[in-house]
């Protein structure tokens, strides 16, 4: 039988070098359990690395795309509200412009009436300086200076972005955006009177109607005469019809981006889910199989450490 | 025929012969733990002093009883030198693997305070910004966020040119060339050679007086075992006792002349700013750059990471990348800041700016251009990681952001579009940085990184099992063993009283013959 020559050096060096191996990878096992961490740097194990940087990646994304949806949910429930209100002031109009056109409407049921109908008016503006934060949203990309003032009594004014391309768009996934605001002329309207040479009663001055606040203004304006003619008040209950439909169209698409940003919402949810179990995966140590790893560890150490210290001890010096 | 008293010479030589038999025991017990020691043997055979003009009767050939050879040293040089190559690039593995594993803690991105981390913060704030363009406290955030992804990369690549400067020194920096890693192991790598040259002397001197320098063997041993964990050192052992040690075909040591040692000079470029020359002490030069001799070792290793060698795992690779995101990224940006429209806050806070040369129609341009986002701390004139900062105009003033679009009218400062496209860089492709993201990038960059300190880590771990085994095995031939020396004393101890009874025979026997003459 071939033997080694088994030197004092030789058997210390083993024995040192076992208890080495084992130990350190006992305290490996107890970093991992103690951080929960399988990888603490790349070259731990790369392709993990790359999944655990990558899901990062992904994972801010998402948290910014969470977060941009509940706010622009919170300015698109803000709007809704603020439309629900107007259907009900245009409803509150008709009935009134109704009253109005009664034949035993006498000059002063005339006079309540359009007091309760500036009242609206009044209503319908504050509706159109609704804030949501700091910010007007019917003023499109103009947040900050108040969109619907009355500079003149009797007039109301629309001083924010012009309906079409002045939408505020906010990023809700890769390389997708949606509108938030709906253009606050184009929903509620305006009338006031442009005076280019500013001198007053020259004849050249500009109307400008349009819209709910349009009809409610030319209504109150009506009612205000001595005799008001019941064939134009006839014809501002059709305008109130055509603007509650723009009110209505409005809020359709509102309530059609709102599902849209729900729908956005729990698909990107789902993604941060997987994504989460997928990062997990890869840097979160199994606990169960770790544990049990480490006892076994444990037992490896102990045993070889009770066998070396059998092996160092004996020598012919003890049998002599 | 002998003389009469030839016995007790005899019986005496054989006290003597046990007693240093005993006395080598003695010393092998005591050297049992000394490193480098090798186990000393004594050559015994049998004395025979047969001559050629003795006849016959008169040669007995027995009965001359025993003499020692020499004292020889337990050695095998097969495992002295594959032990040596092996130790070479286990050096050359463990020096690297600390060096790749310091690395990979600098730009570690595991964690929540990397770049990756610190980019993602910047990006996620331009996109709140993007919704709420005329908040100040979101303004803030974002330029908050840009200082610390400014100062990330700062402190990246600042960790990594110290690192750098720690193993080869920097040229712009004199005094760290003779400080650095590097220079300090050139040094001791001399001393050794030095040494060595000695050692040659004095073994050579020893044998030529007919002695074993056994001592002396075992040191230089010792040494050419450290040796090698420096640079791969050619061993010859030469006739007369002497080592000559070689790099390649330079020589460094022959005899007892040190014939060529290392020196560093200052490179042309901080690329490579230590270079090796080996020279001798008249000052001729054998090798004005020994960069491609040095393959493996531990001097290797310092080179090679502080080096620009493409294909190893180098400082310079990474901040490289380094400084390509940081340029590319700023670049980026700063494209999307200056095509925009910032609050003109000193004038007037609810008015965008009028841009000199993107006039809002129908009035003529009045406020300057948007500034630059990123510009370098240094104005040297290219933006790096180590100089990237955010540009006062926008720390001081967050207004100055241009988060509004060209198209917007002079009050819409509720737009937020170009702040959005700011925000939105994070998905667009880069050309320099091979067309990935900037967090695509530093992904790949992480990934190579950790791809060739993986490498590393691994061929370390495969040359020490090899060189624990060879180890082991030059133990069991060297090494003292307990049971052996024990046996051996009490063999030669009974050899020493067997001697002894001869001797008191031989005593009687002459007694007996002297008491006859009475």
């Amino acid at each position: 039988m071939q033997f080694t020559r088994i030197t004092n050096r030789y058997t210390s060096e083993s024995i040192v070098n076992n208890l080495l191996i084992n130990r350190s990878k006992l305290v490996n096992l107890q970093e991992q359990i103690s951080s929960g961490k399988r990888i603490t740097k790349a070259s731990d194990d790369v392709l993990a690395s790359i999944s655990v940087v990558s899901a990062n990646n992904s994972l801010g994304k998402i948290d910014n795309y969470l977060k941009n949806i509940d706010n622009a949910k919170g300015e698109l429930e803000t709007a809704e509200t603020a439309l629900l209100t107007t259907i009900d002031s245009v409803h509150t109009t008709k009935e009134l412009t109704l009253q109005a056109l009664n034949a035993s409407s006498g000059p002063e049921e005339m006079t309540i009436l359009n007091s309760q109908i500036k009242q609206i008016i009044e209503q319908v503006k504050d509706i159109g300086n609704t804030k949501f934060g700091t910010k007007f949203i019917f003023g499109g990309l103009q947040t900050e200076p108040t969109p619907f003032t009355a500079p003149v009594a009797g007039e109301i004014q629309y001083n924010g972005s012009p309906d079409g391309s002045h939408e505020r768009r906010v990023e809700i996934s890769d390389g997708v955006t949606i509108p938030v605001n709906i253009s606050g002329d184009s929903v509620f309207g305006e009338y006031w009177i442009e005076d280019p040479d500013a001198t007053p009663a020259s004849g050249d001055e500009i109307t400008h109607q349009q819209g709910l606040l349009g009809t409610l203004i030319a209504l109150s304006n009506e009612l205000a005469m001595p005799a008001p003619d019941k064939d134009f008040v006839r014809q501002q209950l059709a305008s109130l019809d055509t603007n509650l439909q723009t009110i209505l169209n409005a809020q359709s698409e509102l309530g059609s981006l709102s599902s849209r940003l729900e729908m956005t919402k729990s698909n990107l949810q789902d993604d941060q889910l997987n994504l989460t179990q997928i990062k997990s995966g890869a840097e979160d140590i199994d606990m169960a199989k770790t544990i049990s790893e480490l006892q076994f560890q444990q037992t490896a150490l102990q045993a070889s450490l009770q066998v070396s210290s059998q092996v160092i001890q004996p020598s012919l010096l003890d049998y002599m | 025929m002998p003389s009469t008293l030839y016995g007790v010479y005899n019986a005496q030589r054989a006290l003597s012969l046990n007693q240093a038999a005993i006395d080598i025991i003695n010393s092998n017990i005591a050297n049992m733990n000394t490193k480098g020691y090798s186990k000393q043997r004594l050559e015994i055979s049998q004395a025979s002093n047969v001559s050629p003009y003795q006849n016959a009767v008169d040669a007995t050939q027995s009965g001359m009883g025993a003499i020692i050879d020499s004292v020889s040293r337990n050695r095998d040089a097969f495992l002295d030198n594959s032990l040596r190559r092996e130790t070479t690039d286990l050096s050359y593995y463990k020096e690297y693997t600390d060096n790749a594993v310091q690395l990979e803690n600098i730009v570690n991105e595991l964690d929540d305070t990397g770049l990756n981390k610190t980019l993602n913060d910047f990006y996620n704030s331009l996109s709140q910004l993007a919704s709420n363009p005329n908040d100040f406290v979101v303004r803030n955030s974002v330029v908050q966020n840009a200082i610390t992804l400014a100062t990330t990369f700062n402190n990246t690549y600042t960790s990594l040119q110290n690192a750098k400067t720690g193993l080869v020194g920097d040229i712009t920096l004199p005094e760290t060339l003779t400080q650095s890693k590097l220079s300090i192991d050139i040094n001791d790598l001399n001393n050794k050679l030095s040494a060595v040259a000695n050692l040659n002397d004095q073994i050579n001197l020893s044998t030529s007086q007919g002695m074993t320098p056994n001592a002396l063997l075992d040191q230089r041993d010792e040494l050419l075992d450290k040796i090698s964990e420096y640079i791969p050192v050619n061993i010859t052992n030469e006739s007369n006792n002497t080592v000559t040690l070689k790099l390649g075909s330079i020589e460094l040591v022959r005899g007892r002349e040190r014939s060529g040692f290392f020196e560093i000079q200052a490179g042309v470029t901080n690329d490579n700013p230590s270079i090796v020359q080996i020279k001798n002490d008249a000052g001729s030069v054998f090798s004005t750059n020994a960069y491609s001799l040095i393959t493996s070792g531990k001097i290797a290793a310092t080179l090679q990471t502080g080096g620009d060698d493409a294909d190893k795992l180098t400082i310079k690779g990474i901040m490289d990348s380094l400084n390509s995101l940081a340029s590319e990224f700023a670049t980026a940006v700063n494209t999307v800041q200056t095509g925009g429209r910032y609050i003109d806050s000193s004038v007037n806070p609810n008015e965008l700016s009028d841009n000199l040369s993107n006039p809002i129609p129908p009035s003529l341009g009045t406020d300057p251009d948007p500034e630059d986002f990123f510009v370098d701390s240094d104005s040297s004139g290219t933006i790096t990681a180590g100089n990237i900062s955010v540009n006062a105009v926008i720390s001081d003033d967050p207004y100055q952001i241009a988060a509004a679009s060209l198209t917007s009218n002079l009050t819409e400062t509720g737009d937020g579009s170009n702040a959005l496209l700011m925000s939105q860089l994070r998905n667009q492709g880069l050309a320099i940085l091979g067309g990935a993201t900037t967090q695509g990038y530093i992904t790949n960059v992480t990934g190579k990184i950790g791809t060739q300190s993986k490498n590393i880590q691994d061929n370390y771990d495969i040359k020490s099992n090899i060189l624990q085994q060879i180890t082991q095995k030059r133990e069991s031939v060297i090494g003292v063993s307990l049971d052996e020396e024990l046996t051996d004393l009490v063999r030669f101890q009974r050899s020493y009283e067997a001697s002894a009874k001869v001797m008191q025979t031989i005593s009687q026997t002459l007694t007996t013959i002297i008491n006859m003459m009475g």
